[in-house]
């Protein structure tokens, strides 16, 4: 028997209708981030409350201050503050120079008019965005910009802020080798004594090599405690937007302080139950919805490979020799890092051996529109990923205030493809060798 | 394919067939010249002898037999390769390869090879132009030579050393960096050393490669050639300063071919001598390149390899000479800094200072004294969508010489390569009420 026409049509638009709700669904979820001036969700923002009565439970957490809350606090007490760029700089030398770094990274959708009178439309908008923000909201309250130079965009911006914007505010620039050979150490030494001369005009003073060591055995000890902190979330499946907050407070706290909420905040942390593990990869999380979004699909990121986060842990054990050394070999030590010019494979096993050591299912790779460094690995990268069993998805982002439907659609379909994967890697895993 | 089998189709196929038959192709004028002087508002362009193109075309032909014969290095447009020419490389440049297939129009075509296997629309669409063509094996030169080294060098970008991982990926050959740290300031005598240091360094690598040792004398041999091929392309394009010019910057991008690919070779020393002498004797005659030439302009950034000859006529049409370039220039400015009898001093700081290793404000320095010599009415600064590195920096530049020098300036969005980033009827229009602008000045 012939079906009714008018039946048929309703039959085949119901799965349409069921994936609108599904993701109207999502975005009502992703309402609320809607909701908050772009200014305060990057500055402090709250995040979700799904149980009213934990409220109090997450107090320590959710009472992070913000970014702009720091820096006037710590002018307050005297201290200068440096805005500064991403990627990789000598925080440590800021620090022994008693200034205060507090980095910029977007923020997500930020208006970009200020930026668009010096830059075209095709700069990503790291620089966009960051441009417009540190004129119309940060340079008032920082004594000096700090622009590494890691790739053409920073470096067309470093250039622009230097010759063309006439901000008062000295602009300092550092230049991190694209290899890791004995010269480019060598280098590395002297670009850290240029960088450490240049900041002594701004503090006044010339810190002492014990001052400079200080900084560096503070940091490592940081470091060490990132390492921790990401062994327990693995453990326990804390909430990544919660998680990535504490990560990414390390962005603009000072780091005693950055140590306080290391210590205390976990344990009030949302837990998920996980349905899929995955690597996070790109330059910055940015809008933290992508998190809320992961916690929602039952998606833990058990690693990263993320430039605001763990490609900037910089580990060295051996901190025997002079302060200016013993940086540059710290530095050299960072992961592999598309900026850095490691080759394409050394990512691969980077990431493979993450994957493996956290049995994750997938990796996803976050990135900002016209990010060279980042796309020139993709096709590569991905390919080689896949044929090691990993689920892998690019997601290109403009740095806006939410995710886009078409994004949120093709993260629910990647959280289906890592549960498997993930549940193969588990079975995998257990079978004896 | 076996070293012996190579070498004899080198031999025979190469020096005995193929590079006879092309001079004598050349020689012989079976290469018909372009219609351009006879219909349009452009005189016949200034060429060089036949002999001489055969020469640079004899680049490529040589390129076809060259493998398992000579050691092959594919290079960035910026890398100094004084080291390589000395040990006997086969040089090769990609962005050249590049730059060919764009002038054929078939660019777009062979980066959508690379697009389709992942690569971005956003990045340059010189890499994007040659991953295609390793990916599809399509080129116009038929055959492109696999390379034994790489050798990237970041005084033009960033970008190349991205694009050179993932050659090193697919390729499995080695890849040699020359760092080289942006210059905001003038290179510090640690920014000298250090790219001296990665030179040193580059030295063994290539021995090894080449299975030879490098002659200092040979050496020194090459960058003193390299230096006088830049002293004589300074010369060539400072011919555009007569009033009216015998030479248009389109003709320049051309003619930059030798002094990219066979610096530090003889070759390019005689294309250049002849093409000085030819461009002098059309000074003397007072002929320009432009049949009315009304108004001088400066080009900023890479040309529009796909449009080049629409564009040349475009404007001559309107009785505008394009008479000089940054792009061309930038091959030419640092010749004094060369001296062979300090090679690796000097190659280091020499290829530290390139234009695009320089920060906004300096190009703009460099635009400026451009503006005075060659006595320009205007400027097009081309905003090269997949080229940060010479892009940034251009909307403030535009600023500051329509604000402070009171010289019309044109931004001009497009791309090198890429032709979908050309909007034809935009552009015209663009061009036009530029053109009406000068007009108004004069
Ligand atoms: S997002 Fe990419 S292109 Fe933009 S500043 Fe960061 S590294 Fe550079
Ligand atoms: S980005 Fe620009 S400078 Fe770099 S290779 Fe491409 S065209 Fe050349």
């Amino acid at each position: 028997m012939e079906p009714q026409p008018r039946f048929a049509i309703l039959i085949s638009v119901l799965p349409i209708i069921f994936h609108l709700f599904r993701g109207s669904r999502n975005c009502s979820s992703l309402k609320m981030h809607l909701e908050i001036p772009d200014e305060n969700r990057y500055i402090g923002r709250k995040p979700d409350i799904q149980n009213p009565t934990k409220k109090q439970e997450r107090k320590e957490v959710l009472d992070l201050p913000g970014r702009w809350d720091i820096v006037k606090n710590v002018r307050q007490k005297g201290k200068k503050v440096a805005a500064v760029f991403p990627i990789h700089y000598p925080r440590e030398l800021l620090q022994a120079h008693g200034i205060h770094p507090v980095e910029i990274f977007g923020p997500p959708g930020w208006p970009t008019q200020t930026a668009d009178r010096h830059f075209q439309s095709y700069t990503c908008a790291i620089v966009r965005r960051g441009f417009s923000f540190l004129h119309e909201k940060v340079l008032s309250h920082v004594d000096l910009v700090v622009v590494p130079h890691s790739c053409d965009a920073l470096q067309g911006m470093a250039s622009v802020l230097m010759d063309f914007t006439e901000n008062g505010k000295p602009v300092l620039t550092f230049y991190l080798p694209r290899s890791r050979r004995k010269e480019d150490e060598a280098f590395l030494v002297n670009e850290l004594r240029r960088f450490f001369q240049a900041l002594t005009p701004i503090s006044g003073r010339i810190p002492e090599e014990a001052e400079l060591k200080k900084a560096i055995r503070l940091n490592q000890h940081v470091f060490g405690i990132l390492e921790k902190l990401w062994e327990e979330h693995v453990l326990t499946g804390w909430s990544n937007l919660e998680f990535f907050r504490l990560l990414r407070a390390r962005e603009y706290l000072p780091a005693e302080d950055f140590l306080r909420y290391a210590d205390t905040a976990p344990s009030h942390f949302r837990r998920i139950r996980p349905k899929g593990r995955i690597l996070l990869s790109g330059i910055v999380p940015e809008p933290m919805d992508l998190l809320h979004l992961l916690d929602e699909l039952g998606l833990l990121v058990v690693a990263d490979d993320l430039a605001c986060s763990s490609r900037r842990v910089y580990r060295n054990s051996d901190l025997v020799s002079d302060a200016f050394p013993c940086l540059a070999q710290c530095l050299m030590a960072g992961p592999p890092d598309p900026t850095r010019g490691d080759p394409i494979k050394q990512r691969f096993f980077h990431l493979v051996k993450l994957a493996q050591k956290h049995r994750a299912g997938g990796i996803l790779f976050f990135l900002p529109k016209f990010c060279e460094p980042e796309l020139f690995d993709i096709p590569l990268l991905t390919k080689m990923l896949q044929d090691e069993g990993l689920a892998t998805l690019v997601l290109e982002s403009e740095l806006e205030s939410s995710l886009s439907q078409q994004m949120v659609t093709r993260l629910e379909a990647f959280a289906e493809l890592v549960a498997d994967r993930t549940e193969h890697l588990l079975k995998f895993k257990e079978t004896p060798a | 394919m076996q070293p012996n089998r190579s070498r004899l189709r080198y031999l025979l196929g190469y020096r005995c067939f193929a590079k006879p038959a092309l001079y004598v192709r050349f020689l012989a004028g079976f290469r018909k010249p372009g219609k351009t002087g006879q219909n349009t508002a452009l005189n016949a362009p200034v060429g060089v002898s036949a002999w001489k193109k055969a020469g640079l075309a004899n680049h490529y032909l040589e390129g076809r037999y060259v493998e398992g014969v000579r050691k092959v290095a594919w290079v960035t447009s910026g890398a100094p390769i004084e080291i390589l020419r000395a040990l006997g490389f086969y040089v090769f440049y990609p962005e050249n390869h590049g730059a060919l297939c764009g002038a054929r129009k078939v660019a777009t075509e062979i980066m959508q090879a690379a697009e389709q296997q992942g690569y971005s629309p956003a990045l340059c669409s010189y890499a994007r132009t040659d991953l295609g063509s390793l990916l599809s094996g399509k080129t116009p030169l038929q055959k492109i030579p696999r390379p034994d080294l790489l050798l990237a060098c970041t005084n033009i970008c960033q970008t190349v050393l991205s694009w050179y991982r993932c050659l090193a990926e697919y390729l499995n050959v080695p890849l040699y960096l020359i760092d080289t740290p942006f210059l905001f300031r003038d290179a510090t005598p640690d920014q000298i050393d250090y790219v001296k240091r990665q030179l040193e360094g580059l030295i063994p690598v290539a021995e090894q490669v080449a299975g030879r040792s490098l002659k200092w004398s040979r050496l020194r041999q090459v960058v003193s050639w390299s230096k006088e091929a830049t002293q004589l392309w300074l010369e060539v394009l400072e011919t555009a300063k007569a009033k009216p010019s015998p030479l248009t910057a389109f003709d320049g991008f051309i003619h930059m071919a030798p002094i990219v690919e066979q610096r530090g070779e003889t070759h390019a020393i005689r294309y250049y001598r002849d093409l000085l002498k030819r461009l002098q004797n059309r000074i003397q005659r007072r002929e320009g390149a432009v049949k009315e030439e009304r108004f001088r302009v400066l080009w900023d950034n890479l040309p529009v390899w796909y449009r080049l000859r629409h564009l040349a006529e475009f404007l001559a049409e309107r009785g505008v000479n394009v008479v000089a370039s940054t792009y061309t220039y930038a091959w030419a400015e640092l010749a004094p800094m060369m001296d062979s009898n300090r090679p690796l001093e000097t190659i280091a700081r020499t290829y530290l200072h390139v234009f695009l290793n320089r920060p906004a404000r300096s190009k703009l320095k460099v635009m400026e004294k451009m503006i005075h010599d060659f006595q320009i009415d205007g400027v097009i600064l081309h905003s090269d969508r997949s080229c940060k590195p010479y892009s940034l920096g251009q909307m403030d530049q535009r600023d500051h010489l329509v604000s402070r020098l009171n010289v019309p300036a044109l931004l001009l969005e497009a791309d090198h390569n890429d032709s979908r980033a050309f909007a034809e009827q935009q552009i015209r229009t663009r061009l036009e009420a530029f053109v009406e602008m000068m007009e108004q000045r004069k």
